[in-house]
């Protein structure tokens, strides 16, 4: 992992020693010397680069400098520091700073081509400043694989997440960086590059103690933070769940979003909504400390348990919601476990307990996709997309049970009474045999 | 402004090579709509697709060698800095002049640079369209207009003229009378 350092520009009128402990190199009219910028980084031998910069954003030209002069790729943030005070500025760099040292060993985004279908023939190529785009990047690691999950490949919007194997795998020229695959994988396998979960956590945690309120804002956008707020700019806001607003609010802060026109923050008003309606359900927030987790469903589910007052009911229903609500219909549910089988993240489980057979949900960890419902063969479940305070609450519960029972006749063990009741509806020649009995004695006794 | 309306003529003045001529064939109803986008009729876009799906590839590949490259002087030389009649009375007629320093910085500016396989002057008509393309794609307003009337609507007019009296293929006279139209569109 690359060094980093913090480039100031003498205009901003700030000085200290060190952010964050990274070194800092003051240059005369940073904003406009790409020159001097890549001779300082060069002195500094660092890779990272926290630039803070006077009052606009940094140049294509400043940002090629830089990438030439040995910053990685994504390894630049820059904070805009017009204006505000020394402390403020302080904690603006020094959150720039936790957010490039998370910033995973050798992150690569895609190489942009110039112009539209008829590119790759292109006669002008991208100088590297630009060269990199984010890109929807898998974690091998946490990917749960497509044979078990693949919520991602039926997510993308435009049909850049594939499964040729057992991993799905990102097509990154087909990629938008949109974001909307990042809060919907359950296992927090999915970033866009340069802008991990980590990452942000670690940049919310040094500006959260110090800011009034937070702006997550789409790079496209070209946002501004009101004074005693902070920016945090992202490739796209389609990656920012619920949870991320109403983690903030959990810590006290207050938050907004600033999305772009564009498609990547399509979704940025439902999510808004979706965080006043749960914030309303809460009642008055009570804010907490507490670490902060910003990986869906998770996030969400989290934030609101510490939001609510303990003794909170609201529902809120909502297809923006990163969590599901399972409905079980009791009369009709055989306890077979295909919904367990087909469940991604194991919210739903079949436990065989020494005395019973025990279907259990555990709220936290539905995503809501429904794919339970899908395989139901009894048609006894419905998903809907929302959080139940009370159920978030309680934690894992059991939607149906069965005592274990054995044959009456050999003691083999017998499959759960409501699927041997359900049995003999189906199978008509098996009226009036006796239900205690396993198949083979049970058509034993009848000839 | 849709981007189409630079990137095709970025393409229709590249080396007609067979790759090439097949993108623009699958490109006919995109320049339709680039044309319309423009306020133009289609006609011009029709006229070049006839003139092309008549021509035989051969003969295209050796006329663009003819007009364009030479052996020798080539009749219509594609760069800027020889059709500029602006500039200081020493730069005329000069190849890298000032107009093709000038790209260079406007393309910087737009974080582009000439691939260096590309083997292209930065003032060649079809490496000046798709820098526009891609101005007009990022919504690089500043940059777009420079390059429209900084630089392709003062030699457009000229070079186009000049390569339609040269041309010997209908396809380059139709190519010709449609890019001076669209720059004189995109100009307005």
């Amino acid at each position: 992992m690359g060094a980093s350092a913090v480039l100031l520009c003498a205009g901003t009128g700030l000085a200290p020693p060190t952010v964050g402990g990274c070194p800092v190199a003051v240059v005369e009219d940073l904003c406009d010397r790409p020159g001097a910028a890549a001779a300082a980084l060069r002195t500094l031998d660092a890779t990272r680069v926290v630039l803070g910069l006077c009052d606009r954003r940094p140049s294509a030209e400043l940002l090629g400098a830089l990438r030439r002069a040995g910053a990685e790729p994504f390894g630049v943030e820059a904070v805009v520091l017009g204006g505000r005070g020394p402390a403020e500025a302080g904690l603006l760099l020094a959150g720039a700073a936790a957010r490039l040292e998370r910033l995973a060993p050798g992150e690569r985004g895609r190489t942009a081509l110039a112009t539209g279908a008829l590119s790759r023939r292109a006669l002008l190529a991208l100088g590297p400043a630009l060269a990199q785009r984010p890109v929807a990047v898998i974690d091998e690691d946490a990917c749960a694989g497509t044979a078990r999950c693949g919520l991602c490949v039926e997510v993308c919007p435009e049909h850049a997440v594939a499964a040729p194997g057992p991993r799905p795998a990102v097509d990154a020229s087909a990629c938008t960086a949109c974001g909307a695959c990042v809060p919907r994988c359950p296992h927090g396998a999915l970033r866009l590059a340069g802008a991990a979960a980590e990452q942000v956590e670690a940049q919310l945690e040094e500006l959260l103690p110090g800011v009034a309120g937070i702006v997550f804002a789409c790079a496209a956008a070209g946002a501004d933070a009101p004074p005693g707020w902070a920016l945090v700019e992202l490739p796209a806001l389609g990656l920012v769940g619920p949870g991320w607003l109403l983690q903030v609010r959990a810590r006290g802060a207050a938050v907004r979003l600033a999305p772009c026109d564009g498609a990547c923050c399509e979704g940025a008003r439902g999510v808004e909504a979706l965080a006043a309606r749960v914030l309303e359900a809460c009642g008055t927030p009570r804010p907490s400390g507490g670490r902060l987790r910003l990986r869906e469903p998770l996030a969400t589910a989290d934030a609101a348990l510490r939001l609510a007052p303990r003794d909170a009911t609201a529902v809120v229903v909502d297809d923006a919601a990163p969590l599901g609500l399972v409905h079980l219909d009791p009369d009709r549910c055989t306890l077979c476990g295909a919904c367990a089988a087909a469940c991604p993240t194991d919210a739903l489980q079949l436990g065989e307990e020494a005395s019973a057979t025990v279907l259990r949900h555990e709220p936290s960890a539905c995503v809501g996709c429904g794919r339970c419902a899908t395989v139901c063969p009894e048609r006894a479940l419905s998903v809907e997309r929302g959080l139940d305070l009370a159920r978030l609450r309680h934690g894992t519960m059991e939607l149906g049970r069965a005592g274990r029972e054995t044959c009456a006749a050999c003691g083999a063990d017998l499959p759960p009474l409501p699927m041997r009741r359900r049995v003999r509806e189906l199978l008509p020649e098996l009226a009036g045999t006796p239900l205690g009995l396993c198949a083979g004695c049970a058509s034993r006794a009848a000839s | 402004m849709t981007p189409d309306v630079a990137a095709l003529p970025a393409r229709w003045w590249s080396r007609p090579t067979e790759d090439e001529r097949a993108a623009w064939t699958a490109a006919w109803p995109r320049a339709r709509e680039a044309a319309a986008a423009l306020g133009l009729a289609a006609d011009g876009v029709d006229e070049l697709r006839l003139t092309l799906s008549a021509a035989d590839g051969e003969t295209l590949l050796e006329e663009y060698e003819r007009l364009f490259v030479g052996p020798g002087r080539a009749p219509v030389p594609p760069y800027e800095s020889l059709w500029r009649a602006d500039g200081p009375r020493r730069e005329h007629g000069r190849l890298m002049g000032a107009p093709a320093a000038d790209a260079v910085r406007l393309y910087r500016a737009l974080g582009l640079s000439l691939r260096r396989d590309a083997h292209e002057l930065p003032d060649h008509v079809a490496v000046e369209w798709e820098a526009l393309a891609y101005a007009l794609a990022r919504d690089a307003r500043e940059q777009a207009a420079a390059l429209v009337q900084a630089h392709l609507a003062l030699w457009m007019p000229a070079f186009c003229a000049a390569v339609a009296a040269a041309a010997e293929q209908p396809f380059y006279r139709a190519l010709a009378l449609l890019t001076a139209a669209w720059t004189e569109a995109l100009a307005r």
